[in-house]
């Protein structure tokens, strides 16, 4: 997955800045630098410590924040297209924590790529779609490699109590 | 029980979640959406693009080891029909919503507890095979009936062009309809 998203981040820099050239010939202002904070579990699959503790299967949904103007944004969600992937519209209703850290991926002429971490990604996931989550936030518990977590996802008004819950077979 | 308790039960309840993960109808499923081009996963596991799936199988997993595999099954069905077995009432209950989505209603349904918008994108994505269609990629056959000439016309265009007449009519009304 990393090795997908680094393609279709530098593709999409590169398709800004032949835009910028054209733009430089014209005579107009150039597109400005470009922001994009993943979060969800696409922000889990890219984190190399997280990927490593974890078991994690994703769909082709990418959840983040998108700071760009229409033509990057444009020519982004065509890259996904064709990459089988798909940017979520709804990513501006994903809840961060307080104290969410963020972390730097992908650094371009054009667009910078940043990450929550991992920690504060599980909290939001505990929290706001616990059933979803189930498995992935037991393993992440009982891992110890979270310290944290439990107190945060109390902290941020979730319940241990709802990962208990197993559908017996 | 206080919090240390629920944590025991629930670093238990993770041994369980580890048995289930290698269990063999869970490593077929996933073996199968993984290969396809549903889901994507950050471990190695034994892809299996061309395994035949019982979607009572299918719907265990995703209930019970990986939700997210409940929220594609319906678009794996639609594109994979042949590749899943199942009883009239797993079947019904995907055809409900495979209809729903095609019709275009955006009345409120659910799959196993998986709202329909979030089963819906996985219709339209592109595959990795890069043969099978999204419904939107998808081509709908009609039948026309043309005067000989057109026909002449048409086919003397197909020699020339080394496009299909299919092509070629499309290609005219897109043409058309740009303008």
């Amino acid at each position: 997955m990393k090795k997908l998203m680094h393609k279709i981040f530098s593709d999409l820099n590169q398709a800004v800045e032949l835009e910028n050239l054209r733009h430089l010939k014209e005579g107009t202002l150039a597109i400005p630098k470009s922001e994009v904070l993943l979060f969800g579990q696409m922000s889990l699959m890219l984190n190399e410590t997280a990927a490593t503790i974890l078991n994690l299967i994703q769909t082709g949904d990418m959840d983040a924040k998108l700071q760009m103007d229409y033509f990057t944004k444009k020519k982004l969600l065509g890259l996904l297209k064709s990459n089988g992937l798909v940017y979520d519209e709804d990513s501006h209703l994903v809840r961060l924590p307080d104290n969410a850290q963020v972390l730097e991926l992908f650094k371009f002429k054009n667009i910078e790529v940043k990450l929550i971490d991992a920690e504060s990604t599980l909290v939001s996931k505990a929290v706001h779609a616990p059933q979803k989550n189930k498995q992935l936030i037991r393993q992440a518990l009982a891992s110890g490699k979270f310290p944290a977590l439990a107190d945060r996802i109390v902290e941020n008004n979730g319940r241990l109590d709802l990962f208990l819950e197993d559908n017996n077979e | 029980m206080n919090e240390k308790e629920v944590i025991e039960k629930i670093k238990k309840l993770a041994q369980q979640d580890i048995q289930r993960r290698a269990d063999p109808r869970y490593l077929k499923v996933i073996g199968f959406l993984v290969a396809k081009g549903f889901l994507y996963t950050n471990k190695k596991i034994p892809l299996n693009p061309n395994e035949h799936l019982k979607l009572k199988d299918v719907i265990w997993a995703g209930r019970y080891v990986e939700p997210r595999i409940l929220e594609v099954l319906p678009a794996a069905y639609e594109r994979f029909k042949k590749h899943f077995a199942g009883d009239a009432d797993a079947i019904e209950k995907l055809e409900q919503i495979i209809d729903r989505i095609k019709q275009k209603d955006d009345r409120n349904m659910d799959f196993y507890g998986i709202p329909i918008e979030k089963v819906k994108p996985w219709f339209f994505i592109r595959l990795r095979d890069g043969r099978s269609k999204s419904l939107t990629d998808r081509k709908v056959s009609k039948t026309f009936r043309f005067k000989p000439e057109t026909i002449t016309i048409l086919k003397n265009l197909k020699d020339q062009t080394g496009l299909s007449e299919t092509a070629i009519l499309e290609e005219l009304i897109t043409n058309e309809t740009s303008v």
